[in-house]
């Protein structure tokens, strides 16, 4: 388990509601841990995925009967954790040792959330999903074989677009950036209006002059809003710590125009952009973004990360951090 | 660097083909677990640090682009002495002296690309007969092995694997014994002569003849061979780059003189006979080659590798070697 008090107590994304069908199980995995999500008729359940009696991964059995069956020799576990059956001995009763380590779910934006801590806050908000003048396009997970906090910073920059996102998001011509400032707050970072000229900014096709908000919400879900005029694109990219080696980003998009456009080719615009990044992030070195402001270099196009680290130093983030 | 290995960084290692980088073009490599980047421009080639010190990119990922090399990601820009001299976001600021990329020695010989770490570099191992013009000569590799630089070395010096491994070509079973050969090691390395040597098919020209062998160990990780047999004489040289401590990029070059097999069947037939030792030697374990005589079993046929593993001792080889 990855030791990190903050992440451990906040709350983390390991599925796709809709994905999981009645009566199935999966594995996930977070902050190092292996757990177990699934479904029995109703609730979703995410558990570590261990079978006490010799170790088997429960995500390997089966559902039954609202129950879940470890696929090893069948102990059989209900919903709230406990051991019920086990079929060598149909009529001893389980002992009290016999459980899994059962964790808390909540489910928003289609998305299973879990804790492995105690949960000291809540899950982002992202309330274009509840507004009816949006549509909302989930994307992702996009598996990255880096940390999270390079995955959240690379979300939160502006200066790449003419490089790794020429004709897309920027345009070699047009590499200048304008100043800006950033600030934490108590709810995190924020950087506003942003103006950036951007080839095709939403996946439309349509050329723009756009400007981000950029705001960094937990410390490894962010989010932006970009407009031209009444339009607004905003996007929050929310990053689950798999382990030491893996990151899967989340992604929503959110849009009040273009309501034609179909959800397919807005998906693969976004999953096009995020393989542009993909190599160059897992490309950084090293690993661990550094919080000591004196290891890179920073420029003035440079303040949303330079607060995002000041940031994550306040609040203590060992997790992806040197 | 993760081991500094306080031999190995003073010699030059081969690190790719040089028509793999010439005309402009970037690679990545990597030497004694340091990420490197080897690009050209103008006939000129550079072997760097692969690190923007900006984010940490790979310059590898990147692009040349007038006389200098782009990072990928934010498209800062370096000249050939490393310096920054462009950063896009802010094309009127002046890089920061500290925005430049450390270089390392760098030098074309072989066909090959060569850097070394130091700035006292050792001499660059030289393949005499490269000059010859009665000779014909062939530059092979790299050879990916999954195994450190001394395992592939001591290979290449080991006679008692011959009518074993290379069954029907450097030996045969039945001849199995080796009759004893002199073996000397100097403070410039090791040298072992008078081996004789029966075998089947010594130079791809499948004619058997007595082989007479003189092998010398120029560096850690390079060795020569000469081989008499018959009216033909067949020189070597291999070279292990240590790319990791258990990883290593092999080279080969040699030269034929007086034999009757046509250069495509010299190379088939070295291409082979190197193709056979690489499973095995990929299998040996510990990976790290035993500098304590202790740890492995030694007869009078392995007194090169005896000779071999003191010298690395006396040197102080630690990278690849336990």
């Amino acid at each position: 388990m990855i030791d990190d008090p903050v992440l451990l107590n906040d709350w983390h994304v390991v599925a796709r509601a809709s994905e999981l069908a009645a009566a199935t199980a999966r594995p996930a995995r977070l902050l190092g841990v292996d757990l177990v999500v699934w479904r029995t008729d109703g609730a979703i359940q995410v558990w570590d995925d261990l079978c006490v009696h010799r170790g088997a991964k429960l995500s390997a059995g089966r559902v039954r009967d609202g129950c879940l069956q470890c696929p090893y020799h069948g102990w059989t576990y209900s919903v709230s954790g406990e051991c019920v059956r086990m079929p060598a001995h149909p009529s001893q009763k389980p002992p009290a040792r016999a459980h899994t380590n059962v964790h808390p779910v909540k489910v928003a934006y289609d998305l299973v959330w879990t804790c492995l801590g105690e949960p000291s806050g809540d899950i982002p908000p992202f309330p274009e999903w509840d507004d009816p003048s949006y549509r909302n396009i989930p994307s992702g997970p996009y598996a990255f074989r880096a940390l999270g906090p390079r995955v959240i910073e690379n979300f939160l920059d502006v200066g790449h677009f003419p490089f790794v996102h020429a004709g897309y998001l920027g345009d070699p011509a047009h590499t200048e950036i304008d100043d800006y400032e950033a600030e934490i707050t108590p709810s995190g970072v924020i950087a506003r209006d942003i103006p950036i000229w951007q080839p095709d900014p939403d996946g439309t096709g349509r050329s723009a002059k756009v400007a981000y908000t950029y705001e960094a919400l937990k410390p490894l879900t962010a989010r932006f809003t970009k407009s031209q005029g009444e339009q607004r694109f905003s996007m929050i990219d929310i990053v689950t710590p798999v382990d030491g080696n893996l990151s899967l980003a989340w992604a929503i998009m959110a849009m009040n125009y273009s309501f034609d456009t179909p959800a397919e080719k807005i998906r693969a615009f976004q999953d096009e952009v995020t393989a542009q990044d993909l190599p160059i992030v897992e490309s950084q070195r090293p690993e661990m973004l550094p919080l000591d402001l004196q290891s890179e270099l920073h420029l003035r196009s440079d303040r949303t990360a330079i607060a995002y680290r000041k940031w994550l130093r306040q609040l203590g983030l060992k997790y992806g951090t040197s | 660097m993760a081991n500094p290995d306080p031999v190995l960084v003073h010699d030059w290692h081969p690190l790719a083909k040089a028509e793999d980088v010439a005309g402009g073009r970037q690679v990545a490599a990597r030497l004694l677990g340091e990420d490197l980047v080897l690009w050209s421009t103008g006939g000129r080639f550079h072997a760097w640090r692969d690190l923007c010190v900006h984010r940490g990119a790979k310059l590898s990922l990147g692009k040349v682009k007038d006389g200098c090399l782009q990072c990928p990601y934010h498209g800062w820009t370096y000249d050939e002495s490393g310096m920054c001299v462009l950063i896009p976001a802010h094309p009127g600021q002046k890089p920061p002296p500290r925005a430049r990329i450390t270089a390392f020695q760098c030098r074309e010989a072989y066909g090959w690309i060569w850097a070394c770490l130091s700035e006292t570099p050792n001499e660059l191992p030289v393949f005499p007969e490269w000059e010859a013009d009665d000779a014909s000569k062939f530059a092979m590799g790299p050879y990916e092995m999954d195994a450190s630089g001394p395992r592939i070395i001591e290979n290449f010096l080991d006679l008692a694997h011959l009518p074993v491994v290379h069954e029907g070509i450097l030996g045969i079973e039945s001849r199995a014994e080796i009759a004893r050969y002199s073996v000397e090691k100097r403070a410039d390395g090791v040298y072992a002569t008078d081996i004789v040597v029966w075998q089947p098919d010594p130079d791809g020209s499948g004619m058997p003849a007595a082989a007479h062998y003189t092998y010398r160990v120029i560096r850690p990780l390079a060795a020569y061979l000469s081989k008499q047999a018959g009216t033909s004489v067949f020189t070597m040289m291999i070279l292990a780059t240590p790319i990791d401590e258990a990883r290593s990029k092999a080279w080969i070059v040699f030269s034929m003189k007086g034999a009757k097999a046509t250069s495509q069947q010299l190379i088939d037939w070295t291409e082979r006979v190197f193709l056979q030792d690489k499973p095995v030697v990929q299998s040996q374990r510990p990976e790290l080659l035993p500098l304590d005589l202790q740890a492995e079993l030694h007869l009078n046929c392995d007194r090169t590798s005896i000779a071999y593993r003191q010298w690395l001792n006396e040197l102080g080889v630690g990278f690849g070697t336990s």
